[in-house]
């Protein structure tokens, strides 16, 4: 019995067996390795020079204010500045919570006044027109964006006295590396139209499948801008593209409904379940070391007790501390902002007005104690750049963007501080803040059927 | 077995969970340099201990590094078991118990488990390259500590106080 378990080969090939099966995360043994290391948590809360969670602590009152504010500003941000695109309309604004799996030109959003929302309701973002309301979710919307393959809406085209119809909806495939994705231009009615500016146009005669309430419900969004219509280059056999201002990947995070106005402020506003203000929505976590030691990262091991999910945020006073990255056998590893692992969506506010969005931020390492490095996309630094143009000295701050199940909008990440040219990265002020008070997300529980907004 | 010798393996087990508590403190300010303290003094301790203690040698060295590394579970097994079996199997070759065997072995199982770590990075389904390419570097940097410190303290540990009943193995 013993001679075979003795035999050096057998135990080679029993170890390298391992390795391959925790290389690849096989659930049972991940499981079984998990509770032959189970003592290993009992020893932990033993021996550490630990800090314990305690009660679930009041946020800091000006942070709070802060944070309320900027919610509101979110909400503000996206209505068109153009007050015709505001007259005789009535918007509920909405928050981004994740996009659908295998969808990813559906976003499910929670809206400030769920009642008033319809299915087939335009979406838009300040003057752009993101789509239409598809369906209704356990008390969220499923909104199809315009870059989805069967999205249609009608359009002009206008360039000084020219004008032609089209229909947009769908991407088209770039006929150059640098042209980037636009929006499919289909049935142009004249192809001389370069560069002109293409607005919603839904009408009676063109949308002969919408009648009634639907096609006023779709009509809403008439004058919203859907980009510049771009022509193909010369002998390409692709249909004119329409040129869009938006980042349909990262760069949306929250966005407005046009309602029926005779419904609107009928009330239950389900994105007050998300309001990071609210301390039921929180769960004070036992740290039990505070990092955890494995080369290259900045993890800190908590107690699970049963509501942690994967991407829940962890903040302390409303300052994001990090996110859940894995439970497993009663813990819990959170990923800390200078951890490579470490994502989140952001926006930055810069000065108290202007809201700019960075896409997703990246633990990038620690600078020193004061301060983290989180990289970003070159598109999201230059969006940066443009909006300090006009006021270099203005303060910059980094918020949640709250469009990821398991974060609120509106936790602080930090403060943006100045930088040497040339790095892809923010460095972020980081204030101390103690283990002992650090609180995970539980607010909205992780859905088997959505991946997170990326 | 002898209660002393369950006192060693008792007492060998609290050495290693208290190395690497202190290596978990000392990460944020050593950061990659961090040597992995709870491993070195394994395998210090395993290059003199008998035969039929290395059992309950490996189970106490699983259990100290469960504590606080941050890889999944199966990874800290594997990779711990790999080094222990591979410095069991070299210590019938070598020297582990001299100042050259020993920082040797701290080295390498240092760079064997950094480099496991970096390697389920990629192996992952998100495949991160740059988690890989952060755990690669640190595994370079703690490997550097660790023979350092099995260099320097290695001899020390060997010599604690209570774990005399373990270290009878002739060299």
């Amino acid at each position: 019995m013993t001679s075979w378990l003795r035999s050096r080969t057998l135990q080679f090939v029993a170890l390298l067996a391992l390795c391959a099966l925790a290389l690849r995360r096989v659930e049972g043994v991940e499981q079984a390795c998990a509770l032959l290391l189970a003592p290993s948590a009992a020893l932990a809360s033993f021996l550490a020079p630990f800090e314990f969670g305690g009660e679930v602590q009041a946020a800091d009152a000006d942070l709070a204010q802060s944070s309320r504010a900027v919610r509101a500003l979110y909400a503000r941000q996206v209505l068109p500045e153009d007050e015709q695109l505001r007259a005789g309309r009535a918007f509920v604004a909405c928050e981004v919570v994740a996009r659908v799996a295998g969808a990813p030109d559906r976003v499910i959003v929670r809206a400030h006044d769920h009642l008033a929302v319809r299915v087939g309701d335009p979406a838009t973002l300040r003057e752009h027109y993101l789509g239409r309301v598809a369906a209704e979710r356990d008390g969220e919307w499923e909104v199809e964006l315009a870059t989805a393959r069967d999205h249609r809406v009608g359009a002009v085209a206008r360039a000084e006295d020219e004008v032609a119809r089209l229909v947009v909806g769908g991407l088209r495939r770039a006929s150059s590396a640098d042209e980037g994705a636009l929006l499919a231009a289909w049935a142009v009615d004249d192809h001389g139209l370069d560069g002109a500016l293409v607005r919603v146009q839904e009408s009676a005669a063109g949308s002969a499948a919408l009648q009634g309430p639907d096609l006023a419900s779709a009509q809403r969004a008439n004058g919203y801008l859907l980009g510049r219509l771009r022509a193909p280059r010369r002998g390409a056999a692709l249909p004119p593209g329409v040129r869009s201002e938006l980042d349909w990947e990262h760069g949306l995070h929250h966005l407005a409904i046009l309602v029926d106005p005779r419904a609107a402020q009928v009330g239950d506003a389900r994105l007050d379940e998300r309001d990071p203000l609210d301390p039921r929505k929180w769960r004070a976590l036992e740290t039990v070391a505070r990092r955890a030691s494995s080369p290259g990262r900045s993890v800190s091991r908590v107690k699970d007790f049963g509501q942690l999910r994967p991407g829940a945020a962890v903040a302390s006073d409303l300052r994001l501390a990090g996110r859940v990255e894995r439970c497993s056998g009663g813990l819990a590893d959170v990923a800390l902002l200078e951890d490579p692992a470490f994502a989140v969506e952001a926006l930055a506010v810069v000065g108290s007005a202007r809201v700019v969005s960075l896409g997703i931020l990246r633990g990038a390492g620690r600078v020193d104690a004061g301060s983290v490095l989180l990289a970003c996309d070159a598109s999201a630094l230059q969006r940066l750049r443009a909006a300090l143009e006009g006021a270099p000295d203005a303060a910059v701050s980094v918020w949640t963007a709250g469009s990821e199940r398991g974060v609120p909008a509106a936790l602080l990440v930090g403060a943006l501080l100045p930088q040497q040219g040339g790095v892809a990265a923010l460095r972020i002020a980081r204030v101390h803040e103690p283990a002992s008070r650090r609180q995970a997300w539980i607010g909205d529980g992780a859905q088997s059927d959505e991946v997170e907004a990326r | 077995m002898k209660p002393m010798r369950w006192l060693s393996i008792a007492l060998f087990a609290g050495l290693l969970g208290w190395l690497a508590l202190l290596e978990a403190l000392a990460r944020p300010h050593l950061g990659g340099w961090t040597p992995n303290l709870a491993l070195a003094a394994a395998l210090a301790v395993l290059a003199r201990a008998e035969e039929r203690d290395l059992w309950w040698l490996c189970v106490a060295t699983l259990w100290a590094r469960g504590i606080v590394a941050a890889e999944p579970a199966a990874l800290v097994v594997a990779g711990t078991a790999c080094v222990l079996w591979g410095a069991f199997v070299a210590r019938g070759v070598f020297d582990l118990a001299g100042h050259a065997g020993r920082a040797l072995a701290a080295a390498l199982a240092s760079l064997w488990l950094g480099g496991l770590s970096a390697l389920s990075h990629l192996a992952s389904e998100d495949g991160s390259s740059a988690l890989a390419a952060a755990a690669g570097g640190d595994a370079l940097r703690s490997a550097l500590g660790s023979g350092i410190f099995a260099l320097l303290l290695g001899g020390l540990l060997q010599a604690v106080p209570g774990l005399g009943p373990l270290a009878r193995r002739a060299s």
